[in-house]
């Protein structure tokens, strides 16, 4: 249950991660401030995606808010679950209410892989991300993450040296296609298995990291009405709103990985987490299952409705399982006999609705 | 979230799903007079001990249901480890495994394939389950003797 991590300082093991949706390109992001509050998890974002792709958020730019008209672009969606002592899991789950903001850059989940070359033996990484505005991505191939989070200020990763980093420069655009150079193409024989795969710790096979360079000033920079972030926080989005800067950037964890098939081995690459930096705060992202059919794809089926009333749209997120199966109406009675997601039949914390941001969080 | 029948909508699409789509060897049709009431016909599912067999069942919907499961009885006599004499189905998901997110027709499969995989370890009815632990062979013989009486069309 998720608030079995809500103790203690942020440490990226305690968040967990379930798995991919059908395209991985729904995700809400796990606020982790811990420092300043004490308190690991302050807000949870849901971003929507360009299209079917993904937008991670890697980033030195501001934050807007509410940018509906955005609409399939980069919305963060954020709320607040309730604080520990109302999270004894056996009680009725809390009905929270979401606001959104505008996510600047993305690296498609799904789309990381490794393409061979059949000639040469070499392995070429390939993926598309999102970005709203210029930046530039580095890709690291064996480096540290050298991130305090406890006091966190900003990502930080070391190159180990096996390989070269690379860095590039990328304009605004969606489904921007990376492919390594000839000339970077991998060689996985010279690496032992235990080099290329992840252990444990902050050594990475790869990393990348998407940078957006300065994210156009929203004027209407305000929080979400149920939310109480830390100070800190709002201290630190503060003093950056006043320089007309916010710090953002993604990041994404990675592994090697080898399979033995028909005496030859395979290699491929798959990604362990993602986080996003916006402004001060770090985000995990995570996948929302039944996010995409409700918010991407006409309603050719039943698929994007409320399995409760099969009438209107699923706006209600349940947490920590993270389905996204009912409408807020059908949520709010539902929690009042069960406490368990009707998907999955997890125990449900509280819940996230997407939609109708504006109305008042229903709250006991 | 309620028609002008004072139907809910989600009954009334299950329906007309149900009848339109109907699922293989499964029917479900409501009654005229109560559209929460539906008279069920399961054929009893190849390679089971219930093979050739046509079951009645009755199905009624509750006021609360989804958020309750539907009511579920076999009308037809079967002899079978998990439904009593009175038809009643020892089933999880139609008790504290209920999901509001199960269907209609999710239920009456769950039931189709109860009859394809008796359970003699969770009884209902403790003549069949025992024959079933003792000699499997010929509990499914009185089982197809049940369906010669009753359940053949």
């Amino acid at each position: 249950m998720g608030n079995q991590n809500s103790s203690g300082v942020f440490s990226p093991e305690m968040t967990y991660r379930i798995g991919g949706t059908r395209n991985g390109s729904e995700s809400y992001v796990r606020n982790h401030n811990s420092a300043a509050s004490g308190n690991p998890i302050d807000n949870v974002y849901v971003y929507e995606s360009l299209g079917t792709q993904n937008i991670p958020l890697r980033t030195s730019g501001r934050m807007l808010r509410g940018q509906r008209s955005l609409s399939r672009a980069n919305l963060i969606l954020e709320g607040q679950p309730p604080s520990n002592q109302q999270l004894p899991s056996q009680q009725q789950p809390v009905i929270k209410c979401g606001t959104k903001q505008t996510n600047w850059v993305n690296l498609q989940k799904d789309s990381l892989k490794l393409v061979k070359d059949e000639v040469s033996n070499l392995h070429f990484l390939r993926f598309t991300f999102d970005a709203l505005v210029k930046g530039t991505l580095t890709v690291f191939y064996f480096a540290m993450d050298k991130t305090d989070y406890e006091n966190f200020s900003s990502i930080c990763i070391e190159p180990v040296g096996y390989r070269e980093s690379r860095t590039m420069d990328f304009a605004p655009g969606t489904g921007i296609l990376f492919e390594e150079d000839t000339e970077n193409g991998i060689d996985f024989h010279i690496y032992s298995e235990e080099d290329i795969t992840y252990q444990n710790g902050n050594l990475y096979p790869l990393i990348i990291l998407l940078k957006v360079d300065s994210i156009p000033e929203e004027s209407s920079l305000t929080k979400p009405t149920t939310s109480t972030t830390d100070s800190a926080t709002e201290i630190a989005i503060g003093s950056h709103t006043n320089s007309n800067m916010l710090v953002s950037s993604q990041v994404t964890f990675a592994t090697f990985s080898k399979n033995e098939e028909h005496n030859a081995a395979e290699y491929g690459v798959s990604v362990i987490k993602q986080y996003a930096q916006i402004g001060d705060s770090l985000y995990m992202l995570e996948d929302i299952y039944g996010y995409e059919t409700t918010f991407l794809e006409e309603s050719l089926d039943d698929t994007n409705l409320c399995v409760i009333c099969m009438l209107n749209e699923s706006d209600t997120l349940l947490l920590p399982c993270r389905h996204l199966c009912m409408c807020a109406e059908c949520a709010d009675r539902l929690r009042l006999r069960s406490n368990k997601c009707p998907v999955c039949r997890q125990l449900v914390d509280w819940m996230l609705q997407i939609q109708n941001l504006d109305k008042t969080p229903t709250e006991d | 979230m309620t028609s002008v029948s004072g139907l809910p909508r989600r009954i009334i699409k299950e329906t007309e799903k149900l009848l339109q789509d109907p699922v293989p060897g499964i029917s479900a049709v409501p009654h005229e007079d109560n559209a929460r009431y539906f008279n069920v016909i399961i054929q009893g599912p190849d390679s089971s001990p219930y093979e050739g067999g046509t079951f009645k069942l009755e199905l009624f919907l509750p006021d609360d249901y989804p958020m309750a499961p539907p009511k579920v009885r076999f009308l037809t006599k079967i002899f079978h480890p998990n439904i009593d004499r009175l038809g009643r189905i020892c089933l999880d998901i139609l008790k504290d495994k209920w999901s509001p997110a199960l269907q209609i027709r999710t239920v009456l499969l769950s039931i189709q394939a109860l009859l394809s995989a008796p359970n003699p370890d969770d009884p209902l009815n403790n003549e069949a389950a025992d024959l079933w632990k003792k000699d499997e062979h010929r509990a499914i013989e009185t089982a197809r003797e049940y369906i010669r009486l009753y359940a053949t069309e």
